[in-house]
């Protein structure tokens, strides 16, 4: 519960907001207010209330029964949700909904940045993310893409330019995933939040398979990949 | 007929749903094995899930229909999505030759008796996912091919 | 029910200019003519805003100019806003005509005070 520390009240002040900022309903004068605020608070001692009451109490106090009235109306206009809405009250948002708003925000991101990126390669990425939120093929419990992590991404390929263009996935958590593949050579990159970034390497030595894995900032992705000839995978 | 939480036979096989966005694809979206990450837990997660394919009668073609039709008759299956195949002692050597002592478990629900798990999968681990990715679930088959 | 009168017409433009680093100390002085003015004995900056009002008396407005440094959102790269608003609040245009006429205006005002901020060099990164 909030809670507020309430100074003496003094007459002459012009407008007041008490609790948030934006709620006009709570805009009073002062003027002429100083004997139903005693009353309402006769049982309170001064200092740290509760604002909860304060709001109850100052709201009771300023509005006539007319006005109270008049606001009783106004709410009940409001159309509540049908019971068998699909739409949860709380949050709730259509599937397609949240796929097409997680898309629009990292292609507006990309917007951002737009001039370090050939048309045609942004053109291409736009349609690998909105083959990947197909809703048709969307994996219920799976998030979006995040925008941190699509964010680490366009810094990542920005710095590295590879010719080649990754295929791209999506781990449960919306992490944007980036892959290069050459014959049995792999690379895979997943994108964090933060500037963080994991990857691993996959390739046959001596007939045997390797696996070689990390994590580090994306700043520093390029200097670790390098002992690993990542050109079979960047250049053309 | 093995009974539930008991290990599943290493000449058995199993198969593993994998969406769309866990295949993974070159860069003109052509699909050429599976992502690390179609192996990985989600939080929530104690068990890898899985179908135990010799749960189902027939030759191996009619075992793949029925788990797919399992499958689809239990969630929602892209036409875009895959299935992992591999055999149950494989992926236990790919699992172990990468430090992880796994076991691959009969798990059956109500809703899906040939419902199994990898218990022991360590998180985080991307080596193993990629291992597994590609050494242990060997076989891939879109889901549109069955 | 009437009708209200158009109090402001104004536009903003908003740029970003990326500048390639290759160390620490970023020479933005190189590619910008507008940044604070410090004495040397501060050393180099941290990060800036500035701010200049000034009036474009040819069309009447007034330029409201910002530019700071931002967080990069490439790598490698320091990256300075640069922020123009040019907007007329004394008798401004109401019809159409007029009003499209002073947005022509306002737009040559604005590239002209672009290539005033800027450096041959960083012309020349947009050339690449």
């Amino acid at each position: 519960m909030t809670k507020k520390l309430i100074g003496p009240l003094s007459i002459g002040t012009s407008l007041v907001s008490v609790g948030s900022p934006q709620s006009a309903r709570h805009e009073l004068t002062y003027y002429g207010l100083s004997n139903a605020l005693a009353e309402a608070f006769k049982e309170l001692a001064l200092g740290e209330i509760p604002l909860l009451t304060m709001q109850s109490a100052l709201h009771a106090a300023a509005f006539s029964e007319g006005t109270r009235t008049m606001e009783r109306r106004v709410s009940d206009l409001r159309i509540p949700p049908s019971p068998a809405s699909l739409i949860s009250p709380i949050g709730g948002q259509p599937l397609e909904e949240r796929l097409f708003d997680a898309t629009a925000n990292v292609k507006i991101l990309t917007s951002q940045i737009a001039m370090h990126l050939e048309r045609e390669w942004r053109d291409k990425l736009f349609r690998q993310l909105d083959s990947l939120h197909d809703p048709k093929e969307w994996e219920p419990d799976d998030e979006p893409i995040q925008q941190a992590s699509f964010a680490t991404f366009l810094k990542a390929i920005i710095q590295i330019k590879p010719k080649r263009r990754p295929g791209l996935g999506l781990s449960h958590a919306g992490y944007l995933i980036a892959a290069w593949t050459d014959k049995f050579d792999r690379l895979t990159i997943e994108f964090l939040p933060n500037d963080r970034v994991r990857w691993v390497i996959g390739r046959p030595r001596d007939d045997e398979p390797e696996h070689i894995a990390g994590q580090t900032r994306v700043s520093r992705l390029a200097e670790t990949l390098a002992p690993y000839n990542p050109e079979i995978w960047f250049s053309s | 007929m093995i009974s539930k939480g008991s290990n599943l036979p290493d000449e058995d096989h199993v198969m593993r749903y994998v969406p769309w966005t866990k295949l993974r694809r070159d860069e003109n979206e052509h699909v050429i094995g599976f992502l690390p990450q179609a192996f990985e837990l989600r939080e929530e997660e104690q068990s890898l899930s899985l179908n135990w394919l010799e749960y189902f009668s027939g030759d191996r073609n009619q075992r793949i229909r029925e788990s797919a039709n399992m499958f689809r008759g239990i969630r929602k299956v892209g036409a875009k999505s895959a299935y992992g195949i591999g055999n149950v002692r494989h992926i236990k050597e790919v699992c172990d030759s990468n430090g992880a002592r796994v076991r691959i478990v009969y798990e059956p629900d109500h809703e899906n008796r040939a419902h199994s798990g990898i218990r022991g999968l360590p998180r985080d681990d991307l080596s193993l996912l990629d291992a597994l990715a590609t050494q242990a679930f060997v076989e891939l088959v879109r889901d549109a091919e069955v | 029910m009437g009708f209200r009168e158009i109090s402001r017409i104004g536009v903003r433009y908003v740029n970003r200019i990326d500048i390639p680093v290759s160390g620490p100390i970023v020479e933005h002085e190189m590619f910008l003519n507008v940044y604070p003015k410090v004495p040397d004995i501060f050393g180099p900056l941290g990060a800036y805003a500035v701010q200049a009002v000034l009036p474009i008396g040819e069309i009447g407005c007034k330029l409201t100019l910002n530019s700071a440094a931002v967080p990069s959102p490439i790598l490698d790269h320091a990256s300075f806003l640069f922020d123009q608003d040019i907007a007329k609040e004394i008798d401004p245009p109401q019809s159409d005509e007029a009003i499209y006429d002073l947005l022509n205006k306002i737009r040559v005002q604005k590239n002209k005070v672009f290539e005033a901020c800027i450096t041959d060099r960083a012309r020349e990164l947009f050339k690449r």
